[in-house]
């Protein structure tokens, strides 16, 4: 009843606060290193003007946009130098690909999460697993391998190993998007797994909640990759 | 006094009149002997001369002409007449030459003397057999770019004697040969030969070439043109077409192309909805605008666009027609290729629904697009955690002037973000779901269930 009472008094009122606003999906890297929001609804998206002009790889996710350009990270309004060069994020973590150093962006800084031992490979993606534990996926000789490593002692524990995947690897929360040549893989933790007739991934950046965007030499391309409702579309390419 | 001007005015006027022969570029002093060379029996040649006054004064040509057989002044100013300081006449002397011999003509220009001299020799005679028309010139008509003419000529030997034929050629952009012969050649008197001209345009334009017989020169022509494309039929994978989706375009021909041709697939669009001007999400992803380029290679029946077999297009969340026009630049089309396609007006799409509970508030987020742009109507639904709907049931609420003053401003077509804040004072976790139905002038749509988180 007294539910019922305060929708009464909520509806005699008639919602003065409502909110309407452009859907943001995120963003993308365009093919000349432009940041640039991605707005509207999957499959029916418009580009924004560039936020960043120099990025060379970015990660969105629910609450933040970090991006690494050649020397810095940036996150809105906030910066902070950095090793040069390509890095990879999982939400705060970041791997920096010259260095092979692991480090956390905190409000606005970078602190170094120190490794008992480098990772041997090449890290494609990672991601945080609980408070003491970073996955990564790694490129070795034998195909993508998954990794636990535990920061406080530096136990390794291989998780998984996909010999075919020869393209980019992005962790999921829920799984991993693998490129082969020919096609794209989304895997979850249950078995699930659906194949995407991409071919020639060459990179992968986090677009926003639950899109990945792939580039390719065809085209670029968003993946929703949320359960139930995944979904692959073209994001448009820069209008020259 | 009076009789000594009498003398030196001439001998003044003849010193400052000098000869030249003019080639169009250059001047060349004329000698005591000008030869015009050989000229095929028949035929005639043109040497053209310039009288310049070199002097300060004025001068007056009182003699000018060509004296012998065969060499005439076509067109000539009768002497007397003026040349300014500094100024020149220009004539021709032309020789036509018939029997074959040598020839000689005195050219006499007020007191320059000059012998011209030319040989007339037996010639072998040349006609337009096939495939081209005309003599001045020989036209060979319009040829598709491409494509290629050939024209067939007959060479013989009227002559009671056997001639050599040393230079058959043919020069010019466009036109190739001869074929069928090699000079030099013997022809014995009576005899014919055949052999051809190509005409190959490369680009829709005139050309111009010349056959060359000995000294005998023929002028050719011809047109390049690009033929038209067959009716080019634009194809969508789908005949399902609705808002939010990237559908893929194809464009092939009726028959195959015969000729190479590019240019643009432009897409536009018309809004159904009063007062919506566009839609700025419909276009080609490859180019991210509503122009795509392709192109067709000669005997092609598919068309490339952008490189690739077909083009993606998004379709926005806007109802109306979408139509791809075809424009193959200098190249004509046979017929109209436009296509065009229809999004139908659908109620609210819903492409995601959240709620959560905060302190003093329920939000409830929805994530769609309206292509009507009529949407505003809403109706909440809660229900309590025993899955009972909460008294007094449907609440309905009328957004419409908000959506209307947010879809003018949009930059993504219909596409919203919906945030509808509920404020509540008691105890809101007793809220546990909600269902909310958006109406709009296609119709109504209803969420499930969302669980407030």
């Amino acid at each position: 009843m007294r539910i019922a009472l305060l929708l009464l008094l909520i509806a005699a009122s008639s919602f003065a606060q409502s909110g309407l606003d452009t859907p943001r999906l995120g963003m993308m890297l365009d093919r000349d290193g432009a940041l640039r929001p991605v707005q509207g609804v999957a499959a029916s998206v418009t580009l924004g003007d560039p936020v960043l002009r120099d990025a060379v790889s970015f990660y969105c996710g629910r609450e933040r946009c970090l991006v690494k350009t050649a020397q810095a990270i940036v996150d809105g309004d906030r910066s902070a130098e950095a090793p040069l060069g390509n890095a990879v994020f999982g939400d705060s973590l970041v791997y920096f690909f010259e260095t092979k150093q692991l480090a956390r962006w905190n409000e606005g800084k970078i602190e170094p999460v120190l490794l008992a031992s480098p990772i041997e490979g090449d890290v494609l993606s990672l991601r945080a697993s609980g408070e003491d534990a970073v996955d990564f996926a790694v490129r070795r000789d034998a195909g993508i391998s998954i990794l636990r490593v535990r920061i406080s002692d530096g136990q390794v524990e291989l998780l998984d190993a996909f010999p075919p995947a020869t393209g980019p690897v992005m962790l999921l929360r829920d799984g991993i998007l693998l490129a082969t040549p020919e096609e794209l893989i989304l895997r979850r933790g249950d078995g699930f797994e659906k194949r995407f007739g991409v071919p020639g991934a060459e990179r992968m950046f986090a677009l926003g909640e639950n899109l990945v965007q792939i580039v390719t030499p065809g085209g670029i391309f968003a993946l929703r990759v949320e359960r139930g409702r995944e979904l692959l579309f073209q994001l448009p390419e820069t209008a020259q | 006094m009076k009789h000594v001007l009498f003398f030196l005015l001439p001998l003044a006027a003849h010193a400052q009149v000098a000869l030249f022969a003019w080639d169009g570029a250059t001047e060349t002093p004329v000698g005591a002997v000008v030869d015009l060379g050989r000229v095929a029996a028949g035929d005639s040649k043109d040497a053209l001369f310039r009288v310049r006054n070199q002097g300060v004064a004025p001068v007056t040509i009182t003699t000018l002409f060509a004296n012998g057989a065969g060499f005439t002044i076509p067109n000539l100013t009768a002497p007397p007449f003026q040349v300014s300081t500094g100024n020149f006449y220009q004539f021709t002397v032309r020789f036509t030459a018939s029997s074959a011999l040598s020839y000689s003509a005195n050219l006499q220009v007020n007191g320059i003397s000059t012998i011209l001299l030319a040989t007339s020799m037996p010639a072998a005679s040349v006609a337009v057999v096939a495939g081209c028309s005309g003599k001045d010139p020989i036209d060979f008509g319009r040829i598709a770019r491409g494509d290629s003419a050939s024209c067939t000529f007959a060479l013989s030997n009227p002559n009671t004697q056997t001639i050599t034929v040393a230079i058959i050629a043919v020069s010019g952009g466009g036109f190739a040969g001869p074929l069928g012969v090699s000079a030099p050649l013997t022809l014995r008197p009576g005899e014919v030969l055949t052999f051809s001209v190509n005409f190959s345009p490369v680009d829709a334009t005139l050309f111009s070439g010349t056959l060359m017989v000995e000294t005998k020169i023929f002028k050719l022509t011809g047109a390049g043109f690009d033929p038209p494309l067959p009716r080019p039929t634009l194809a969508i994978d789908t005949t399902a077409i609705g808002s939010a989706q990237q559908r893929t375009l194809t464009m092939t021909l009726a028959a195959p192309a015969p000729t190479a041709a590019s240019g643009l697939v432009t897409l536009t669009f018309a809004p159904a909805a009063p007062g919506v001007a566009d839609d700025p999400a419909i276009l080609f992803v490859a180019t991210g605008n509503r122009k795509a380029p392709f192109t067709v290679n000669r005997g092609d029946t598919i068309a490339t666009l952008g490189g690739k077999t077909s083009a993606v297009f998004q379709t926005g969340t806007t109802a109306g027609k979408i139509s791809f026009t075809v424009d193959a630049g200098s190249v004509e089309i046979n017929g109209d290729p436009t296509t065009t396609v229809s999004i139908a007006a659908t109620p609210v799409a819903i492409d995601s629904a959240s709620a959560v509970r905060r302190t003093s508030d329920l939000d409830v987020l929805l994530i769609g697009f309206d292509n009507t742009y009529t949407a505003g109507v809403m109706t909440f639904t809660f229900f309590d955690t025993a899955g009972r709907v909460i008294e007094p049931g449907a609440i309905r609420a009328d957004f419409s002037t908000d959506f209307r003053a947010f879809f003018t401003k949009s930059p993504a077509g219909s596409a919203f973000t919906a945030r509808i804040t509920f404020p509540v004072t008691g105890d809101a976790s007793k809220v546990a779901e909600v269902e909310v139905e958006l109406t709009n002038s296609a119709g109504s749509v209803r969420t499930q269930r969302v669980v407030i988180h």
